[in-house]
């Protein structure tokens, strides 16, 4: 993305910030809250200023991302902490939790679940379909791009992709067929929860248990999904992640990012490599966190569905070649004052739209856990 | 005779949910796999793939029908856990030999093996799942203590069930896809590994 004047900036940064304090400010309650509140505002004023001005979508936008999936990590913790004096396990945590990826991998269990509920007019049973509903909101905000602006998860692999400058396996390549084992997790674990009416993939597989507490290892079954959680968690969270510079959970794990990628569709907003510009000089291939862009991909300039608007190629493409685009065709006011050509393309509003939606997201515990820290010292 | 078959087929109605969420994880990652295009060729395939759920249906109500609860207690308690690493191994053979022949480990398996029966021995494996609803007909078989009477109560039993994996085909037209083939073809790894995991599990997470 090309660089902002300063006022574009700011105005982006004052805009988002204003939008978000519309939003969410009347939910806060009492000196510690209203000031969690305004330095979270602050800090996503702060980083949409940085994108628009350095024009380095990516990089900034994996701070925020970061600071997202701490904020969930920690929050979570620290209530653990404070209700049950544990922070892992603890034996009044009888289910797995219940989330985005939760849901997706045994979509037909709630399905299931919905018609049920249906049938038995008990609206207390109508979780999910509020969950979907904000999922519809999401998905027609942003689309595919909820993996790397909304997801409170995504920032634990992308933080620990970013730890080293460089990947100490240079010359790694994935077999391009292994990209697609996201879908096959998904399609595996969807059929296989529906025969056994469990959310299989939280249970044996998922590694982002670590935000709540695990399930009492108090038989052998639990032990062995305690190891295999553990070992998944270090491999695709911790060490891949550090030793390739990729996201290899959300590239090559989770079921939700399958899904998205089949349903964000939906969403007008692409990444469009532009042939004229395009050099086919192979640097997006190698800075793609999840896998997605191939050497193929960059012969016939196509980025695939799985690709989840992270950004990290238009910062690596020396030729400016790949931005966000509307189904493939750069739109931009040509007409009016400066400041508005400026803010009034694709690249920022899709910044915009994703920082909004993280934001809110975030705002659901970031700011709870600022305002636990800063309790202690405004009492 | 026709109001016992009517009782399996009725039996079969009412608990077909169990075989569609029994056979399904396999059956359509394989048919995925498999990539053939057109209905009718996947109709085929389900039809192998059924005829094998037929036979071992049909060996079971024999068997019960022959020798009533004898056969029962003969059934060592480990035939499921076999059966669904057998499955498991079963697919997974079948994915390394046609599909994955680059990871070089289709030299140590016997490739035809792998290319004309798994449809139909797949159905025997996961028709051998000793689930709810084929003990409840299994029951009912060792009070005829007939062979005949109990292969004919079952196989009304497989017709009633049947009729639930129907719907599978209408992922036939998905099977053309190049990609989702390729997603079939790592699901079947996938879903063989969880069987082999869950026959194991039978035997030492008791």
């Amino acid at each position: 993305m090309k660089q902002k004047s300063l006022s574009a900036s700011l105005l982006f940064a004052l805009l988002l910030a204003g939008v978000m304090s519309a939003l969410i400010f009347p939910h806060a309650h009492g000196p510690a809250q209203v000031l969690a509140h305004s330095l979270w505002f602050l800090f996503l004023g702060v980083i949409g200023f940085l994108i628009l001005k350095t024009g380095r979508i990516s990089r900034w936008r994996a701070v925020f991302f970061a600071v997202l999936a701490w904020g969930f990590l920690l929050q979570f913790k620290a209530a653990l902490l404070g209700l049950r004096g544990k922070l892992f396990f603890s034996p009044e945590v009888t289910e797995v939790p219940y989330c985005h990826i939760a849901i997706v991998s045994q979509i037909f269990n709630y399905g299931y679940q919905q018609l049920l509920a249906f049938q038995s007019g008990n609206w207390k049973w109508w979780g999910p379909l509020s969950l979907g509903f904000l999922w519809v909101v999401v998905t027609l905000a942003i689309g595919r791009g909820w993996c790397s602006w909304g997801c409170f998860y995504g920032g634990l692999d992308e933080g620990f992709s970013r730890v080293l400058k460089r990947p100490l396996l240079k010359k790694f390549q994935l077999p391009a067929r292994l990209r697609d084992l996201p879908a096959a997790m998904l399609l595996v674990f969807a059929l296989l929860s529906l025969g056994t009416m469990l959310p299989l993939f939280c249970l044996w597989v998922c590694p982002l248990k670590i935000t709540t507490a695990f399930l009492d290892p108090n038989d052998a079954v639990r032990k062995v999904q305690l190891a295999v959680f553990a070992a998944v968690g270090v491999m695709a969270i911790v060490l891949l992640p550090l030793i390739l510079k990729k996201r290899v959970f959300c590239g090559l794990i989770c079921p939700f990012g399958a899904w998205q990628s089949f349903f964000g569709w939906i969403h007008p907003v692409r990444v469009t490599i532009s042939p004229n510009l395009c050099s086919s000089c192979g640097l997006c291939v190698a800075a793609c966190p999840t896998f997605v862009l191939t050497k193929e991909n960059i012969e016939d300039h196509h980025v695939s569905g799985y690709c989840n608007h992270c950004g990290e190629c238009m910062s690596a493409c020396p030729t400016s070649a790949i931005s966000y685009t509307l189904f493939g065709r750069q739109a931009q006011i040509q007409k009016g004052p400066s400041i508005l050509r400026e803010l009034a393309e694709v690249n920022v509003l899709y910044v915009f739209a994703g920082l909004l939606v993280g934001g809110v997201v975030g705002s659901l515990f970031v700011p709870a856990f600022l305002a636990r820290f800063l309790s202690l010292f405004l009492r | 005779m026709t109001t016992l078959w009517g009782e399996g087929f009725l039996l079969g109605l009412s608990t077909g949910t169990f075989c569609l969420v029994s056979c399904a994880p396999l059956f359509l990652p394989y048919m995925l796999a498999d990539g053939r295009p057109g209905f009718f060729s996947n109709l085929n395939l389900m039809g192998q793939f059924l005829l094998g759920r037929l036979g071992a249906y049909l060996l079971f109500g024999f068997g019960v029908g022959f020798l009533g609860e004898r056969f029962a207690a003969k059934i060592p308690s480990g035939a499921v856990s076999v059966a669904m690493i057998l499955s498991g191994l079963l697919i997974i053979g079948y994915v390394l030999t046609r599909h994955l022949r680059d990871f070089g480990l289709c030299r140590f398996l016997p490739e035809r093996f792998f290319s004309k029966p798994v449809p139909l021995l797949l159905g025997f494996f996961v028709g051998i799942n000793l689930c709810p609803p084929f003990l409840a007909g299994a029951v009912r078989v060792f009070e005829l203590a007939n062979p005949w009477k109990g292969a004919g109560y079952f196989l009304a039993f497989f017709a009633g069930t049947s009729l639930y994996l129907l719907p599978i085909l209408a992922a036939s037209p998905l099977t053309r896809v190049k990609r989702l083939q390729s997603v079939g073809v790592l699901a079947c790894v996938l879903a063989g590994a969880w069987f082999i995991f869950q026959g194991a599990s039978g035997f030492f997470l008791k």
